[in-house]
Parts: C-alpha cells; sequence; structure tokens
C-alpha cells in the first residue's frame, strides 16, 4: 500500500504549488532550469492525480447509471468511451513531451482499465463490442508512447479481465442466493477489484517515475559531461592559438635580422658596392646561403603549423597540369643540370587538359619532392612522372631518383620532423620539414604519399591526389 | 645567380619613400634602390614619414607595417585621406608572412604587398612586376626597359 500512497504525499506539499498554477506555466521553453522542470514536473502530478480521481468518478456514475436505469448505461458508456478514445488520439498527436505522455497514460491506465472492467463485470453484451476495440486502441497508444512499457499496459488489461469475469462469476453463481443484497456484492467486489488494480496502477507508475528519474538523472550528467568537454575543448583551442600566435611571432621576429643579413650579404654579392675577390665571395655566399636556409626553416615551420592547426583547407581551382608541370621543372631544372643530372618529365597520356586541384599546395608537394630528389642523388637521373587514373580521376605525383636513397628501416621515420635519412648528415641543405609538410598536406587534400627505396639505388616517391572533378578530358578514352 | 639584369637608371629620376622602424632594413632598401638610380627618402616612423610625403611627394613609398608611435596602417589612412597625397603608389612591406594577415591588409586597402626579408637578387624583379601593374609608372618603367 505503500505505493499507492505517494501521489497523496506529492500532494501534501504542493498547496503552494498550486497556487502558482497557470496553464502558461505547464508548456515549457526550450531552455527550462532543472528546478523549473521540477516544479513542472509536480504540477503535472498535480493534475494527473485529480483528472483519473475524475475518471474514476465517471466510471462509478456509470455503474449507478446502469443500476437506476438499465437501458440507457449501455448508451452512456458508449459516448463517454468515445470521447475517451478521441481525447487519447488528440494527445497521442499533438504532445510530443514526455510528461504529458505520462499524464495522458495514467489516465487512460486507470479508467480505461475500469471501464473494461465494468463493461464486462456487468455482461452487456453490445457493451463487449465498445469494450474490446475500445482496450486494444489503449493498448495500441500505449505502445506508442515510447516512454511506457508495453508490458505493463498487458498485465494491467490481463487483470481487467481476470477480475471481471470474476466478479461476473460470482454475481451469477446460480448456487448463491444474492436477492436483494446483488448490487452491494457488486460493489463490494469491485471495490475490492479496483483497489487490486490500484495497487497495479501505481507500481506501475511509480515505475515509469523511476525510468523517468533515471532518464533525466542521464540527460543531466550528460549536459555536465558536454559543459566538461567544452571547457576542454575551449583550452585546446587557446593553446593551439597560443602556439600558433607565439609561432607567427618568432617568424615575425627572425625575419627582422634575415633582412638585415640577406640584404647585406645579397647587395655585396650582387655586385653593388665594388668587387670582392674569391675567398670574400665564398665567405659571403656561405652567408647568404646560411641565411637563406634559415628563413627557409622559417617558412617551413609556418606551414607545418598551419597544416597542423587545421586552418589549412583545399582551395581548388581548375588549372592546366601540363603548364603547372612544365613550371615546376623550369624552377628545378638549373640545380639538377649543375650537377650533371638528367631530369626529366613524364606526362600520362590519359591526363587530363584542366584538373580541379589546390595548385599552390601541389605545387608545394612537387617541388619539395623534386628539391629532395636533386638534392640526394649525385649522378643519374631524377624524374618527374604525372599519372591519371581516369575512372576514379586520381592524379598521382611520382618523383623518382637514383640518388642516397633510404633504408628500409627509416621509410616510416622520413616523414617525420627533422628526421634526417642517417649518412646524409654531410648534407646541411635542406630543414628537415619538406616531407612532414608533404605528408600533412596530403592528409589535408584527402590523398597519401608513399614511398619505395633501395638503399643507395634510389627512391620514388609517389604522391596520391584524389580529384572532385575534371574540367575537359584529354586523351581518355 | 640573378634572375635579370636591368639597367642602372631602372628608376632614375624617382623619388622613393622608404619607411621602417629597423634602421638596417632602411639602409638594404635604399642601397638597392640607389643603385638602379632612385633617390631615396626614408622615416622610421608613420608621421615622419607623412611629414616627409606631404613636403615632397615621393613617386613611390614603400612602408612596414607594424612601427611603434605611428604604423604603417596608419600612415596609409593619412596618406590616402589627403588629396595632396592619395594618387601615390604604396608598397607594404611587411614580416608577417600568414596569408591571414595578407587577406587582412588587402581589405584595409593595401594593394601591394611583400613579405620580409628582402632578398637583393630578386627584390627588383619583385617591384618591377608592381610597377608595371601601375598605370602611369608602368608606361614610365616600360620606355626605360626598352631603351
Amino acid at each position: 500500500m505503500m505505493q499507492l500512497a505517494h501521489p497523496v504525499a506529492e500532494l501534501s506539499d504542493s498547496k503552494s504549488t498550486l497556487r502558482r498554477l497557470s496553464v502558461s506555466r505547464l508548456i515549457p521553453p526550450p531552455d527550462t532550469s532543472p528546478e523549473e522542470n521540477a516544479f513542472r514536473q509536480r504540477l503535472l502530478n498535480i493534475v494527473l492525480f485529480w483528472a483519473g480521481l475524475g475518471c474514476l468518478a465517471i466510471a462509478v456514475a456509470h455503474l449507478a447509471a446502469y443500476f437506476a436505469i438499465p437501458s440507457s448505461s449501455t448508451i452512456l458508456i458508449a459516448i463517454s468511451f468515445a470521447i475517451e478514445v478521441l481525447i487519447c488520439f488528440v494527445l497521442l498527436f499533438t504532445i510530443r513531451r514526455e510528461e504529458y505522455v505520462l499524464l495522458a497514460s495514467r489516465i487512460f491506465l486507470l479508467s480505461g482499465s475500469w471501464q473494461l472492467f465494468a463493461f464486462i463485470a456487468l455482461n452487456q453484451p453490445d457493451v463487449y463490442l465498445v469494450g474490446i476495440p475500445g482496450a486494444i486502441v489503449i493498448l495500441r497508444v500505449a505502445v506508442s508512447f515510447e516512454t511506457v512499457r508495453p508490458r505493463a499496459w498487458i498485465g494491467v488489461i490481463i487483470a481487467t479481465f481476470l477480475s471481471a469475469f470474476l466478479v461476473r462469476y460470482m454475481v451469477e453463481y446460480p448456487k448463491v442466493e444474492l436477492g436483494d443484497a446483488r448490487p452491494l456484492v457488486v460493489v463490494g467486489v469491485s471495490v475490492a477489484a479496483f483497489i487490486i488494480l490500484g495497487l497495479f496502477n501505481a507500481i506501475t507508475t511509480e515505475r515509469l517515475q523511476k525510468l523517468l528519474r533515471e532518464s533525466e538523472t542521464a540527460r543531466r550528467e550528460l549536459a555536465a559531461k558536454h559543459v566538461e568537454l567544452e571547457s576542454a575543448n575551449t583550452h585546446i583551442e587557446v593553446a593551439y592559438r597560443t602556439k600558433s600566435d607565439f609561432l607567427a611571432n618568432v617568424s615575425h621576429e627572425l625575419r627582422t635580422p634575415l633582412n638585415g643579413i640577406i640584404g647585406q650579404s645579397g647587395i655585396m654579392l650582387a655586385g653593388m658596392t665594388g668587387d670582392l675577390s674569391d675567398r670574400q665571395r665564398h665567405k659571403l655566399v656561405t652567408v647568404y646561403d646560411s641565411a637563406q636556409h634559415l628563413l627557409a626553416l622559417v617558412n617551413d615551420l609556418l606551414d607545418l603549423e598551419k597544416a597542423d592547426s587545421g586552418r589549412l583547407q583545399p582551395n581548388e581551382t581548375p588549372v592546366n597540369i601540363r603548364q603547372l608541370a612544365t613550371g615546376w621543372c623550369d624552377q628545378i631544372r638549373p640545380a639538377a643540370e649543375k650537377k650533371e643530372l638528367e631530369f626529366t618529365l613524364k606526362l600520362d597520356d590519359a591526363l587530363p587538359e584542366m584538373v580541379t586541384v589546390d595548385t599552390r599546395l601541389l605545387t608545394q608537394v612537387a617541388l619539395n619532392l623534386l628539391n629532395n630528389g636533386v638534392k640526394y642523388t649525385e649522378k643519374g637521373f631524377v624524374r618527374l612522372t604525372l599519372g591519371w587514373d581516369g575512372r576514379d580521376h586520381v592524379l598521382s605525383l611520382i618523383v623518382s631518383d637514383t640518388g642516397l636513397g633510404i633504408p628500409a628501416h627509416e621509410l616510416d621515420a622520413i616523414f617525420d620532423e627533422f628526421h634526417r635519412v642517417s649518412g646524409s648528415s654531410l648534407n646541411q641543405e635542406g630543414t628537415g620539414l619538406g616531407l612532414s609538410i608533404v605528408r600533412k598536406i596530403s592528409r589535408v587534400v584527402g590523398g597519401r604519399v608513399g614511398v619505395q627505396s633501395q638503399f643507395g639505388e634510389g627512391s620514388t616517391f609517389t604522391f596520391v591526389y584524389p580529384l572532385g572533378k575534371v574540367l575537359t578530358t584529354g586523351a581518355e578514352s | 645567380m640573378t634572375d635579370q639584369e636591368y639597367p642602372p637608371d631602372l628608376m632614375r629620376g624617382w623619388t622613393i619613400l622608404v619607411v621602417d622602424d629597423h634602421a638596417i632594413s632602411l639602409e638594404v632598401l635604399s642601397d638597392l634602390l640607389g643603385f638602379y638610380g632612385a633617390k631615396t627618402l626614408t622615416a622610421q616612423d608613420g608621421r615622419k614619414a607623412y611629414e616627409i610625403a606631404v613636403q615632397s611627394v615621393p613617386t613611390l613609398i614603400i612602408t612596414d607595417l607594424s612601427m611603434p608611435v605611428t604604423s604603417g596602417w596608419e600612415l596609409i589612412n593619412m596618406l590616402q585621406s589627403n588629396p595632396a597625397t592619395q594618387h601615390i603608389p604604396i608598397i607594404a612591406l611587411t614580416g608577417h608572412a600568414r596569408s591571414e594577415y595578407r587577406d587582412q591588409a588587402m581589405e584595409k586597402g593595401v594593394q601591394h604587398y611583400l613579405i620580409k626579408p628582402i632578398d637583393p637578387f630578386t627584390f627588383i624583379a619583385q617591384i618591377v612586376a608592381i610597377i608595371e601593374s601601375i598605370p602611369e609608372l608602368g608606361s614610365d618603367l616600360a620606355t626605360r626597359l626598352q631603351r
């Protein structure tokens, strides 16, 4: 009986709540505080309790009407039931909020089960016709409400049927002579059955409430976690921005002295201050080249940071890929010729004339890979091949050389920042960031980069760039 | 090492105002521009530069952007709001390499933008490319280059 007491217990502390009752407060705005929601929940429970009690009164009135004017009761019951089903459907299709669903389900659990009980117990064949479809509708509606467990409803309906048949049996049992006491027995057994049903009702609603409470707790925990994560995220963003700003400032500060070194040594090397001896020229070239190296490092660090921060977004525009590749080769060729390397460009016949790529990023990749090729090759060739997969629209940029090569165990590490292939330490050029920038770019454009190499014989770097679309297909069949 | 040889009288008759708070940068720029015949004026902050610009109306102004006291941004604003100086082409020269900074500068009306450091072997080619895009100066330059 403890469970039965709970709506009343809620009532006792609700007088002040009732005073604050207004219709607008029943419909919560999207963002309501937990306190406001708890208040609303209490309010609904009160409405619910009185509505349930009202339905009970209607059902008792039906019973009384049956005893007073037996023939009219069928119509009365049918009409009131029809109204209830109508309200039920209106609620079902208009209300989506959890607490209203609870309200509706409790009202119909109480009144529906009681009426079903009354129909069967009072043995009216035409009432069966109304009652059974009615029960099905109630069940259907109950199942539609996700918060109500269908099992509880089936239990209620079975209990209703059983107790109803029990009452009918007792009332009509031929060997028992009820006489004038008949109505009293019917009402007495009905009240007993109602208490059992009410108990059942209370248990199921208690369960429902627990379920709702649990879901509310889970929701609150989730919301708290969300806030936590958001603040952690903000911290990370701030840290990133700090790092990024720091690097930008360092870059800016380094550029000023570099301006002095490159500017002054360049002016002397260009012969603007008079002739230099070979020895002086050699020393100055070292100063100038070292400063250029430092500048390349500063630039690469900025590029790397940008690719890291997620600020780098591919900006893809149509470009004539053959012209672009020729441009790269024009930039690299002087360095290759200086080392007497064979330098060739090979274009796939199927390569379209125009492709949509991020020209700046692709150029950065090509120049990085080609520079590396020339840098680490002492004799033989450096070759750039542009391949085309017409089916999937994938551009591949392959740079092969006959240079130093990479030991097998270092093949993965070469894409890491500042990693240098062992044995290449004599080579002071390069920043050690080129390949790691290439790898980051490959991620930005949704492609990949790989390497194949035989130590001492040469390397082949393959950069794969999947393209969104091709403008005009060239010799593609 | 030089991509292209320019005649030493490439900028003869031009007055170029160079603005930078860093004295060595001013020296490098003056040497370079002077080598090609330009007369250079220098200033180390925006206020001073503005006074010089109003007084001698130079052919071209090359200015740093972040400077103490009066920045390059303010200088550009002052020059553009004065009818006597608003026609002078301005080239911003800055150590801020980030593309965001560049976009910001473009939004504020800085049309020509170069990033430090200055490489004497390519700087003149960069300046020439910019000047070629400026109508009055470009045609003047074209005749000089043809000679």
